[in-house]
This record gives structure tokens, sequence and C-alpha cells, in this order.
């Protein structure tokens, strides 16, 4: 028997509210456990609502299976992972050598690496390293993030 | 968490990855519309607005009574006219499919909020959203107090606000009726993600850093793009999130506030009554309907 992945997804949601209310329902301040046992309720019975649905086999046009299969099939997890790479690599430069070496040097690396010619990685890199000082550090006077690399310098 | 990571991660952040992920255009360019072809469907998404005359009204009394209400921030707005226009569609599954509905009713709702928010600002010195808090400190910086005494002693400088708000939307439409129109600036849309993504992921960033200037938002945004990317795959709502996102701490403060004052059945009293009431019939009224019809059809 194949069992929906958003039956197991529910399942998930009702287990963690239960816990989140039994939690919350150990608290010694009602200040403190109004709030999460108020939400936690409701969104307990909702999907608890949702689950019956789903199991019932309700509202196909929008299941998440369908939503699921729709563009799983055109772009591999890999890609996906790889995309995210690039993102945590930024954050990572960022943090290393600060906003400003960050985003020329994302730019040629990330560029580059997907096929990108010179004569377009090179306009691109300028432009959007003299928009991002000129906005952000020379007209709104926003100290982007040095990095902490540049702080240690004494930069 | 602020809002302005959450929001660039869960939309801009997800959307970004997704695209690149793809690796293909939003649109290829050979589907990409001529100026000639773009505005002649500008003239027809201008008609669309005269085409759903009710929703717009309903839209614009509820961005209007939203923008009285001092608290109510702009993206809580527009979110609840966007679940509204759901509602009352007869079939709600295909908003999120470029429905014009789902442009209408909160870019209606949001026009009409910016008038009541500049009318509860001026009138009662509550400013809504960060630009009104903008306008109060430059009316301040100038010597001005907002408050009810400023509709009395500052008449002229009011309807002088009241009136470029009005005119710098009308200007602003006709902005981008020609540069969209005749500029086709909508050609953007057909470049290669990996472009969008050297342009638009350090904006994003850098957008996320600089409200609070703490890179820990810089995380919070690629973690809600992973958040984001996931609800938009397992075909979760993503604005839903986002307004109870925006209304957590209000429910918090307010509940905690109503028990105090009112008791545990405080949801009893006339007022709160009457709000619940017309969210049930809100939430009940979409499902009803489609109900109704099917047993009429069926009938027939």
């Amino acid at each position: 028997l194949k069992v929906k992945t958003s039956i197991y997804i529910f399942i998930g949601i009702i287990v963690l509210m239960a816990v989140a209310i039994a939690m919350a329902w150990s608290y010694p301040m009602l200040k403190a456990k109004a709030t999460p046992l108020v939400i936690c309720s409701v969104i307990l019975v909702l999907s608890a609502v949702q689950l019956v649905y789903e199991v019932r086999g309700g509202k196909k046009q929008t299941s998440i299976e369908d939503s699921m299969t729709a563009d799983s099939a055109e772009t591999s997890i890999r890609s996906y992972f790889r995309e995210f790479a690039w993102a945590i690599g930024f954050v990572v430069s960022t943090f290393l050598v600060g906003f400003l070496i960050t985003i020329p040097l994302f730019d040629i690396l990330y560029l580059k690496s997907h096929g990108a010619k010179w004569r377009v990685i090179v306009p691109i890199t300028v432009l959007m390293t003299t928009i991002c000082w000129a906005i952000f550090s020379w007209l709104l006077k926003a100290d982007l993030y040095p990095g902490l690399i540049i702080t240690l310098l004494g930069g | 968490l602020t809002l302005i990571p959450v929001i660039l991660g869960l939309f801009a952040g997800a959307e970004l990855i997704d695209l690149a992920a793809g690796g293909q255009p939003i649109v290829p360019l050979k589907l990409a519309l001529s100026g000639k072809a773009m505005r002649h469907q500008i003239n027809q998404g201008m008609l669309e607005v005269f085409r759903h005359l009710k929703l717009f009204f309903r839209s614009c009394i509820m961005g209007y009574i939203m923008g009285i209400a001092p608290g109510v921030g702009q993206g809580a707005a527009t979110f609840i006219a966007y679940a509204q226009a759901k509602q009352s569609c007869k079939n709600p599954e295909t908003f999120g499919t470029g429905r014009i509905e789902g442009v209408i009713a909160p870019e209606s709702c949001s026009n009409a909020k910016e008038g009541a928010s500049l009318l509860s600002t001026i009138a009662l010195g509550l400013p809504s959203g960060p630009s009104l808090a903008l306008i109060m400190g430059a009316l301040l910086m100038g010597g001005v107090m907002p408050g009810p005494l400023m509709l009395r002693d500052e008449l002229k400088l009011s309807f002088t606000l009241f009136w470029g708000l009005a005119l710098g939307n009308i200007i602003g439409g006709i902005g981008c009726y020609f540069t969209v129109g005749y500029l086709n600036f909508t050609k953007l849309i057909t470049m290669a993600p990996r472009y969008l993504v050297a342009i638009i992921l350090p904006l994003c960033l850098i957008g996320a850093f600089i409200e609070t200037k703490d890179m820990g938002n810089v995380i919070v945004a690629i973690v809600f793009s992973v958040i984001g990317l996931g609800m938009k795959k397992l075909g979760f709502n993503r604005p839903a999130m986002t307004l109870g996102f925006l209304m957590g701490a209000y429910l918090e403060q307010y509940l905690w506030l109503s028990l105090q004052t009112q008791g545990p059945f405080f949801f009893l009293r006339p007022v709160s009554l009457a709000i619940g009431v017309i969210i049930i019939f809100l939430y009940l009224y979409g499902p009803l309907k489609s109900l109704l019809r099917q047993r009429k059809n069926k009938v027939v």
C-alpha cells in the first residue's frame, strides 16, 4: 500500500503540536503558556482535519503530491544543493572579507563556473560592486559588514 | 526575528534558488513580447480592473479600514486582501496559477491603505509602517506635531500631504505605463538565471543585513530560503506563513491583554463575537458556496 507523503507530513505536524501542547501545559505562568496553547491547539485541529481530508483523497488539484511531482522531475536535488552551496559560500566569504570584496569575488566565480563569457562577467561585476558601494556605503552611509579578516587587520 | 530577512528568504531567496537550479529563464526569449504586444497586454490588464469592480471596491474598503487601524502593516493588509479574494472566488484552488484577482485585490488594498494610514498618522499621530514613520519624523523635524490638533492648526499642510499621495500614485502609474510599455523593461525576465543570481542574491543578502546591521539576519535569510523552497515544493502556502509571522506578536500581546481584562470568555463580548462570526463566515463562504453549487448541479 503506497502512503502519500502529505500524510506523513500531517502526522508529523500533529505529533509536533501534541508535544508542544504538553510542554506549554507544564509552564508555570499563564502568560507563558496562553499563546503556545492557543496556537498549537488550532494547528493540531486543522492538521487533523487536513489529514482526514488527505486520507479520504479529497482536494486532488492542490494535493502536496501533485505539486511535488509537477516540477521535481525537471530539476535534480543535486542542482538545488549546488545553488545553496553558492549562497552559503557567499555568507561565509562575507563573514571573512566583508560584502564589498565578496560581491565581485562571488560574481566572477559564480558566472565563470556557470559558463558566462568574460565580456559579460566584467561589466556585471564592476556594475554590481559600484552600485552596492555607491548606494549603501556612499549614499546611505550604511557601513556594510567589513569582514572578520579586514577588521582584524584594522581596515 | 525581524520581518525583512524572513520575507527575503521565503520569497526572493527561495524563488532565486529554484530558478537557478532549473537553469531556464522565467520566460524564454522567443516568447518575450514586443513593445506593441506589451502595450496591448497592459491595456487589457487595466480593463481587467473594470471587469472586477466588485472585488476592486471590496479590497479598497478593506484596505481603508485596515489603514485606519493603527498597527496593521502593509504586508498583513495585502495578504488579508489576497486571502479574501481567494475565499470569495468560485475556484479558489486556481489561485497561485496567475489569476488576475490575486493581483487586483492586494494591489487595490495596498493603495487604499496608504491613504487611510496617512489619516491615522496625521489625526492620531500613530504611523502604521516605516514609510509613514518617516513622514511623521519629517513633520516633527519641521516643527509640526502630528495628532488631533494638526487637522485644525495645519489643515493646509494636511491636505497637501493627502493630495501629494493621490497625485504620486497617478504619476507613478503613468510612469510605469511608459517604462514597461515603451522601454519594455519586462524583457529582464528573459535573462538567464545565472545573471539574475549574480545581481539579485548580493542585493537580497545586503537587504537582510542592512536593517539591523546584523550578520545573523543574513543567516536567517538563507535558512528561510531553504524553508521557502521546501514549502514551495510541498505546496504549502508561504503568504499564510508570513501572515502568521506578522500577526504572532500581536496575537500574543492582545490575547494576554484580553485574558487579563475580560477573562477566558473574552471572545463572547459583542465586538469580539462579531469579528469571530465574520471570520468564520469568510472561512466557510467559499466551501459552502461550492457545496451549494454542486447540489444545484445534481438537481439539474
